[in-house]
């Protein structure tokens, strides 16, 4: 029941409230649908000029068509079972930015048209441009955290606790494992070469973005993960950096899992634990380590044989827990 | 893989160290060609002198189960497994042989007797 009412506040804030707001800046549109003449200008340019021409109908066609796929991409997001809640905040935050996005284009380019002849002098003020988009941005951060604030009844995924692992008094462990994934690679690797192409062909700001890009999801093919008396570690990419940390004193259990890149929204690193509470490193579907944190906070990251590192860190818990002799 | 050593046991740290990869060669936990963690991560976990960690290594290397090289870090000999198995069949003779009371010498000259 919980998470029914859960679920249905999400739709309403990521599919609900969007396709109204967008219903506005449409209705907008259309009531100086008859005031518009053959052509309207349009104002892709950053500072708001005219940059070309359109027909009424082509641009009404593009934003519903626009609005349509990226909204049935949110309410497939938001109906999923087992969703986690930073999912929802991403897919309710881009189904209102969307929303008010098209709304604004809609209605910025209507209102450009009103009493001038010529769609050439259909100029959009500066201010204007970044008033929609910045609004957009706003409106789109603020539905994101609205959807963190709804209780979420979804669960990282639970498995059996994992027992505590005997050390003797001056034993010390160290659990050391690395997981690697293909497609990452390969898709770094494609991405680095139509970067690198791109930027021969004077596309360069793209490029660079691409190259960015192709960085980004290389580090996240492959993860280096220690666990010992200090706590986890987990180290990305080839070079070991970027790295995260959680201390041990900071851990409350450990235990073993099944992770589901689907809930999670994918792959790489998914969620905040300052902001939401949660955070996943996803590489593959299958085993993981889920840690509990004093806190209430979960982390979560796939490894092959999370067990033994449960069992490690449950033991230097406990170990921790106790007075000193 | 689990690394474990017991500051406590009279065993020298390097040699616990040591004989863990073995174990972990012989259970091919450890499989050929794979990269150990770099010396001066596995110290800090493990809070021991890093020289530590490079003896176990030399030592291992020196039997033929470890391929160390500069700027490209350690990672098991490809036929470690085998090597594995003589050095702990010769690990063995040694111990039978000294508990019966033979000494270097004559350890030698018995293993050269087969040769």
């Amino acid at each position: 029941m919980k998470t029914t009412i859960e679920r249905t506040r999400r739709k309403v804030l990521g599919v609900g409230i969007p396709v109204a707001v967008m219903g506005a800046g449409l209705g907008l549109y259309l009531a100086y649908w008859y005031e518009f003449r053959d052509r309207l200008a349009r104002h892709c340019g950053c500072f708001g000029g005219v940059d070309g021409s359109m027909t009424p109908q082509f641009l009404l066609v593009v934003v519903v068509l626009m609005v349509l796929g990226l909204g049935t991409c949110v309410a497939i997001a938001l109906i999923r079972r087992g969703l986690q809640p930073t999912v929802a905040m991403g897919a309710s935050s881009i189904g209102l930015f969307v929303g008010a996005l098209a709304a604004a284009v809609l209605a910025t380019t209507a209102i450009a048209e009103i009493g001038i002849s010529l769609w050439q002098n259909a100029t959009l003020s500066s201010p204007a441009k970044s008033l929609w988009i910045g609004g957009s941005v706003i409106i789109g951060s603020a539905a994101a955290w609205i959807a963190s604030s709804i209780p979420s009844g979804s669960d990282p995924g639970t498995g059996t606790a994992s027992p505590v692992m005997a050390l003797a008094n001056g034993e010390r462990a160290l659990w050391t494992a690395t997981l690697s994934a293909k497609w990452p690679l390969m898709l770094g690797l494609v991405t680095l070469l139509t970067a690198l192409g791109l930027t021969q062909i004077a596309e360069r700001p793209i490029g660079m973005v691409l190259l960015v890009l192709a960085i980004s999801i290389t580090t996240f093919s492959r993860i280096r993960v220690t666990a010992n008396r200090s706590g986890l570690q987990v180290r990305y990419g080839f070079l070991g950096w970027p790295r995260t940390s959680v201390p041990l004193d900071r851990i409350a259990t450990a235990q073993a899992i099944d992770v589901d890149p689907a809930g999670w929204g994918g792959w790489g690193y998914r969620g905040n634990l300052t902001l939401m509470k949660r955070a996943a490193v996803v590489l593959r579907a299958g085993p993981g380590l889920r840690l509990d944190l004093h806190d209430g906070k979960v982390f979560v990251v796939t490894i092959d044989d999370p067990d033994i590192p449960a069992q490690l860190l449950n033991a230097e818990a406990s170990r921790l827990e106790l007075p000193a002799v | 893989m689990l690394w474990k050593i017991d500051a406590q046991s009279p065993q020298p740290l390097h040699e616990q160290l040591a004989g863990q990869i073995r174990r972990g060669i012989a259970a091919r936990e450890l499989a050929g060609g794979e990269k150990l963690p770099p010396a001066r991560d596995l110290a800090k976990g493990l809070g021991v002198n890093m020289h530590t960690v490079l003896r176990a290594f030399q030592t291992l290397r020196d039997e033929g189960l470890l391929e160390v090289r500069r700027g490209r870090g350690t990672s098991v000999a490809r036929d470690a497994k085998s090597a594995a198995r003589h050095v702990e069949l010769a690990r063995s003779l040694v111990s039978e042989a000294r508990r019966a009371g033979l000494d270097n010498h004559e350890i030698l000259r018995l293993v050269e007797g087969q040769l």
